[in-house]
């Protein structure tokens, strides 16, 4: 009996020494992704809402007066009517067409022949992976570049009588949407075979035994398997609409009615006046938000969950 | 000689792996296909041609014309070089000028060094440290944390540049590598969801062995943890490392006096276009060519397999 008792107090001890233990650890390494977290997320957004209620005075930011505490909403409503921003705001919807509706199903089809190993699929795997590994610096160079009146391109273009620079006048938005197809489609299909290739492969065996045409294949059970994939990368493609930035900024410096919403927030975050960026930010954040959500909502409702 | 066998021995195995993939597909159900399907493939085999041309052909003619006299470009853009020459690839080694902030191309890969080099270990160990515990500990908040950032990653933000620019000035972190470093050393981006899933996804007996020989959880993660999650760690690294190489956001704004590779490029290219040089632009195009090339070659097996929605950014 008195054993048992002696045995007791160390046990009690050892436990909670050992709980203790966990906790510091599980604080410790918590601490710095929670707290960088909390600065460089919570912190940044609630400072973007704030920044939002301040202006300008002497190359510093004040806050504004609580009779026009909407200032610089008002301000931003103001020049939606303005010809530069309602261009702006075109040029930008632009790239929902382009990536959701061009370069998605182009993309979509491409990946099914390099799923279903066309002759040559390793080489053209890599030929498809080049624009998620190389700076999109160098893209743009190699793409303008080749498409100058000194270029690759020339002796094509001058067939068609285009003799011009191509990245000046009204054709500039035109190459700009080209280069985002052009190295959309690579980025696009190297995630869509990535969802592709865990559909199981008793799934694509009995299609095969029982003759499903290709397309019919496509459409019936690949499209279907890999809506996870499609959803996201439609869900990007319509955040393209505000992020879209360096594209243009590299091809045409933004001119030539090329500017986008994420092109003029990176450059005017470069000034001083923070509160402009920051409110048209803001505000298109607060239309994102509801927009994409509910779409992400019902693209995950047309065929539930997958689960294989 | 042991160098030699070596090769011959990694040629001959990837040789019989082909063979072996060639046989297998030779016979396999899933790739036998009848008179139409042929026709499909075989058209859609030209389009993937005409695509793969499209992506290398300008990268082949600016390769070759980086070999060109000034002259020789202006006479003929399309045809070889008449005389082959390398004084472009030196010029371009040594090109530095104001609007370059008189970095060298060869500087400007060191910064992307550091940058990205300590950028990716941070990054990568902080995302590890937060996807472990999370993933294989119970503790108070442990949903909400997961919650959270699940939410910060779908929720659409747009423009908090101006609000992170403030902040980085007032935290005197801008026009310091330090600052980049930081900004990159979040630990719950979409490598925190990588690493959660595999973290979940290890066997927890190890683990129970070394508490009961009595190892503290520190040691655990460093010794056992880390070692048996070493094949997602490497993909992750590589990932990130390619990410924030190419990343042109970060250091244009916090670090443009001392440009990284990405952000030098254009520097160093609107430089070159301004003076009409150029043949040494095609040798610069190159040369930043060469590492980013050099790692996808090295690791190209890991990266295509371990590549997923959010894990690398084009």
């Amino acid at each position: 009996m008195e054993k048992v008792i002696e045995s007791n107090p160390p046990k009690r001890k050892r436990r909670r020494f050992k709980i203790k233990g966990t906790s510091i650890f599980i604080f410790v390494m918590l601490f710095y992704p929670v707290a960088h977290f909390l600065l460089m997320w919570f912190g940044v957004n609630i400072n973007s809402i704030l920044l939002t209620f301040q202006t300008p005075v002497k190359g510093k930011l004040v806050w504004v007066e609580f009779k026009e505490l909407f200032y610089n909403y008002e301000t931003l409503f103001l020049s939606f009517k303005t010809s530069t921003v309602q261009s702006m705001l075109k040029a930008s919807g632009v790239y929902f067409i382009i990536s959701c509706l061009i370069t998605l199903p182009i993309s979509l089809f491409f990946s099914y022949f390099i799923f279903k190993k066309i002759v040559g699929n390793s080489f053209f795997k890599v030929i498809f992976f080049l624009p998620s590994i190389l700076p999109l610096i160098i893209l743009t160079l190699v793409f303008s570049l080749s498409f100058s009146p000194n270029g690759l391109m020339a002796p094509i273009l001058q067939l068609f009588g285009q003799k011009a620079d191509l990245f000046i006048g009204d054709s500039a938005k035109w190459m700009v949407w080209f280069f985002c197809i052009w190295a959309g489609i690579g980025y696009d299909v190297i995630l869509l075979t990535s969802g592709m290739s865990r559909i199981p492969r008793d799934v694509l065996e009995s299609c095969k035994m029982d003759g499903v045409p290709p397309m019919k294949e496509f459409f019936k059970i690949i499209i279907p398997l890999t809506w996870p994939t499609i959803t996201t990368l439609f869900i990007f493609g319509m955040m393209s609409v505000f992020n879209v930035y360096l594209q243009p900024m590299f091809l045409t410096s933004g001119m030539y009615d090329t500017m986008t919403i994420g092109l003029k927030i990176y450059q005017d975050s470069g000034g001083s006046a923070l509160n402009t960026p920051a409110t048209l930010g803001l505000f298109c954040s607060l239309v994102a938000t509801p927009i994409i959500l509910t779409t992400r909502w019902g693209l995950n409702k047309i065929y539930g969950d997958v689960n294989y | 000689m042991a160098i030699i066998n070596y090769f011959k021995n990694i040629f001959h195995k990837k040789k019989m792996d082909r063979l072996q993939a060639q046989y297998e597909r030779k016979n396999d159900i899933l790739y036998k296909r009848h008179k139409g399907e042929k026709v499909l493939f075989i058209v859609m085999f030209i389009v993937f041609v005409l695509f793969a041309i499209s992506f290398i052909f300008p990268f082949l003619w600016i390769l070759m014309n980086a070999f060109k006299t000034k002259s020789n470009f202006s006479s003929d853009f399309l045809g070889l070089p008449t005389k082959w020459v390398f004084t472009n690839f030196i010029e371009a080694f040594t090109y530095k000028s104001a609007s370059t902030k008189n970095f060298t191309i060869f500087q400007m890969i060191g910064m992307s060094c550091i940058i990205a080099g300590l950028g990716t270990i941070v990054t990568v160990f902080t995302s590890s440290c937060a996807a472990f515990v999370v993933a294989k500990y119970k503790f108070p908040g442990r949903n909400l944390i997961y919650g959270v950032v699940i939410f910060s990653l779908i929720v659409p933000i747009v423009g908090a540049l101006p609000s992170q620019i403030q902040l980085m000035n007032n935290l005197h972190l801008s026009n310091t590598v330090i600052g980049c470093i930081f900004l990159y050393s979040g630990g719950f981006g979409s490598n925190f969801l990588l690493l959660y899933s595999s973290f979940k996804g290890l066997s927890w007996t190890y683990v129970e062995a070394a508490k009961i020989d009595g190892a503290s959880d520190f040691k655990i993660f460093f010794r056992i943890i880390l070692p048996l999650a070493k094949g997602p760690l490497i993909a992750v690294t590589i990932i990130q490392l390619i990410g924030l190489w190419n990343d042109y956001l970060t250091p244009s704004i916090y670090l443009p006096k001392k440009p990284t590779i990405a952000v030098g490029l254009k520097y160093l290219s609107d430089s070159m276009i301004l003076k009409s040089n150029y043949t040494m632009l095609f040798a610069t195009i190159i040369i930043a060519l060469i590492p980013i090339i050099t790692i996808f070659c090295a690791f190209s097996k890991t990266i295509m397999e371990n590549t997923s929605v959010g894990g690398l950014k084009g």
